[in-house]
Formats: structure tokens, C-alpha cells, sequence
């Protein structure tokens, strides 16, 4: 039985085929990830099987995969069920099946995740994490799904992402990766922290005019005077955003909706520009 | 982007003495966003001088700062990640999830 070929796409769709085939539609979302981790792994793998999921109060803990004591060929998913968010909650699970699936031919031993590990995003971040975490993307959130919740062409607001959280029982950030990956407008979403920017995501169409904000090996960005996420003004309305002139984040206008988490200390932004423009692709590529 | 023990430890003192990111700047003839780089990313190689003030200014002895930082020896960076976050781990946690590979059957949420 060979692994190493499946990539995380390729596992995640071959689970959602089996949860279209198999589940009604009231229950498809969220996905139980306890559940589907105990059966496909018995079902595909009977002879190292996942035959333990168990959750406690474990601060500064993720979650684990954990080899059986005493040379038992089974694996088992240990998590913090401790965590505020229930989303956190069922992305870990996933992302621990995802290092089953993924890794535990490379980890014979497990593998354990600490807290902090899952919430850093940046695909620089250590290649299993970031399997692991494109792997319960694709399981929690299949975009045949997310398309029908948001159409590709909608400006979105925050009550619309939030829908999708709860559908999908994942974090905010989380349900806003997943849609920047598909959407055909022009968002970027900035990750920031006492501000200055952490790590930042443009979608497709905004990464090809230009809108984009490097973070890895160059001087940190500090977050404008006049955005949401400096914290220094307040919108009317939290869930629609605001309405921002040219050059505060770019030199075209944007919207920009906010989201503090003191939970694990960053803001989020997620900006949206209008879709048409060539004018500012021109100028960049003047530009280099 | 990976986040050091030894920027946790300066964002940790700095909320606790609650100075923001230009006061301990400010104090240690930084600019904010070297602090905040410090704080949040991993500069290659993170001026002496600068440390010892920010060590002095923070109440805390150099070797403080830099303790977790000396132990990882860079064989293997995955390995490396995965221990030192089972370092931080406190006891407690450690022993429970421990306990619960231990007793695999009895404990299981079903």
C-alpha cells in the first residue's frame, strides 16, 4: 500500500466523495471527524488503524498523533477540547487525521502539535503543518460545497463568513483562507499584530494586479494610520466594515472589515477591492 | 516566519512592565519595528548590544533571553520544532496525555 503519492488534495477528495455518497444532506456539515477518522482508518488501513479519539482540558496542547502502548499497531488523536473556539476544535482533529493519513509513515513515533502551531497559516511554516492544515481545508470546507454558500463573484460581509464558520464548525480565519482561494474578486486578507502586518493572503485576482503584501525576509509592514486594524477608528458597522480612500492600504480605494482576536493576540483584516481595473496591473509592471 | 522562545520572552516582559512596542524601543535607542521584528519573526542574527539593553531595560539577565534559543542545535528543523514545544508543555499536561496513551482502551470519547 503506497502513501507517499497521496498528496492532501487527493485525500480530502476521496473522504468528501465517500461523505457525498454516504451522508444525507442535513448531516454532511460539519464533518465528524472523530467518526470518519475511526472508520476509513479500520476500513483502509485494518492493519494500523486509528482506535482511540480522546479530548481533554491540555493547556498549551493542540492535539496529538499517538502511537498504542506496549508495540499495538493503532494510532489515537489526543486533543485539547478545552479551547474556546469549537472550530479550533474540529480543524484540529482534522489536521491530526491529516498527519495519519499524511505522516505517519515518517513519524513513527506520532507527532504532536503545540498551541500556536496550528494558528500560523504562512505556508513557511514547516512543510507537515502545513500538509496537515491544506488537508483539513479541503476535508472541512469542499469548495463544490463553498461555492454554493458564497458565490465566486460576491463581495462578501462578515455575517456571510460567519454562516460558513458555523457550517463548517471552523475559526473565522480559517472559513476566510478557504474563501480567498476561490473567490474571483480581488481580497486580500492581512494577519496583524501590534501593527504591523504578520503574514498576509491575496486572492488570485488580487495577487495579478499587484495587490499583494510580502512578509518573509523583508522589513516589517507597518498596518496604515487610517485602517480598521489600527484600531484607531471605529466603523458604523462592524459586519459590513468601512469604506477606505485611496492610499491607505492601496493606492486605489478598498473596503476593509476587522476582526480582533484577543484570544490568540492578532487582527484580522479582510480587504475587498472593485474588480475591474487594468490601470494599476500597467503600473506595477511600469514599476519593476 | 517562525516565531522565537526568545520573542515570546520579550513580548511577555514588555505586557507585563506594560510598555507598548515604542517605549521599550524608546528605552533602548531601537527603532519599533526592530523590536516588533524581535518580538514576532526571526532575524538572523539579533545585534548583541541591542539584546543586552533589552534585557537590562526588562529586568531580566541576557542569558534569560537567550537560553531556549542555545539549546536547539539546527540537525533538524521539524525535530527541533516538535521538541521544544513538548519542552513547553508544562508537567501537567505532559503527564496527562501521557496517562491517557497508557491506558488506551479504558479511555475514549466514543
Amino acid at each position: 500500500m503506497t502513501t507517499d503519492k497521496m498528496t492532501p488534495q487527493k485525500w480530502a477528495f476521496q473522504l468528501t466523495h465517500i461523505l457525498n455518497a454516504y451522508a444525507t444532506d442535513q448531516e454532511r456539515f460539519p464533518v465528524d471527524v472523530k467518526a470518519l477518522a475511526k472508520e476509513f482508518s479500520h476500513h483502509k488501513y485494518p492493519d494500523d488503524p486509528i482506535t482511540k479519539v480522546k479530548g481533554a482540558s491540555l493547556p498549551r496542547f493542540d492535539g496529538g498523533l499517538f502511537k498504542a502502548p506496549g508495540g499495538r499497531n493503532e494510532w489515537g488523536i489526543i486533543y485539547n477540547n478545552s479551547m474556546r473556539s469549537k472550530g479550533r476544535i474540529n480543524y484540529t482533529l482534522a489536521h491530526e487525521f491529516g498527519h495519519y493519513l499524511l505522516h505517519r509513515r515518517d513519524y513513527p513515533d506520532g507527532i504532536e502539535c503545540g498551541e500556536q502551531d496550528m494558528v500560523r497559516w504562512d505556508s513557511a511554516y514547516g512543510q507537515i503543518e502545513h500538509e496537515a492544515n491544506v488537508f483539513a481545508a479541503n476535508l472541512l470546507m469542499p469548495l463544490d460545497d463553498y461555492r454554493k454558500q458564497i458565490d465566486p463573484k460576491t463581495i462578501i460581509d462578515l455575517d456571510m463568513i460567519g454562516h460558513c464558520a458555523d457550517r463548517y464548525e471552523v475559526s473565522l480565519m480559517a472559513a476566510i483562507l478557504r474563501w480567498i482561494e476561490y473567490t474571483e474578486r480581488r481580497a486580500v486578507l492581512v494577519v496583524s499584530r501590534d501593527g504591523f502586518i504578520l503574514w498576509a493572503r491575496s486572492s488570485k485576482a488580487a495577487f495579478r494586479t499587484g495587490i499583494y503584501f510580502k512578509t518573509s525576509n523583508c522589513p516589517p509592514i507597518p498596518i496604515p494610520k487610517g485602517a480598521l486594524a489600527s484600531g484607531l477608528i471605529t466603523p458604523e458597522s462592524q459586519r459590513q466594515g468601512i469604506k477606505l480612500p485611496p492610499n491607505v492600504w492601496f493606492e486605489e480605494s478598498c473596503d476593509e472589515m476587522v476582526v480582533f482576536s484577543e484570544l490568540y493576540d492578532f487582527t484580522i483584516s479582510v480587504l475587498q477591492l472593485e474588480n475591474s481595473t487594468t490601470r494599476y496591473f500597467h503600473k506595477k509592471q511600469s514599476e519593476t | 516566519m517562525t516565531k522565537t522562545a526568545l520573542g515570546t520572552k520579550i513580548r511577555e516582559l514588555r505586557d507585563k512592565k506594560q510598555y507598548t512596542l515604542e517605549k521599550l524601543a524608546d528605552l533602548t535607542g531601537s527603532s519599533k519595528s526592530y523590536i516588533w521584528e524581535l518580538e514576532n519573526k526571526a532575524p538572523p542574527r539579533p545585534s548583541a548590544e541591542k539584546i543586552s539593553k533589552i534585557a537590562e531595560q526588562l529586568g531580566v539577565t541576557i542569558e534569560y533571553l537567550l537560553d531556549d534559543q542555545a539549546s536547539i542545535t539546527v540537525e533538524n528543523a521539524a525535530d527541533a520544532r516538535f521538541y521544544r514545544k513538548y519542552q513547553q508543555m508544562d508537567d501537567k499536561t505532559k503527564s496527562k496525555i501521557r496517562s491517557f496513551v497508557d491506558l488506551w482502551d479504558e479511555d475514549d470519547d466514543g
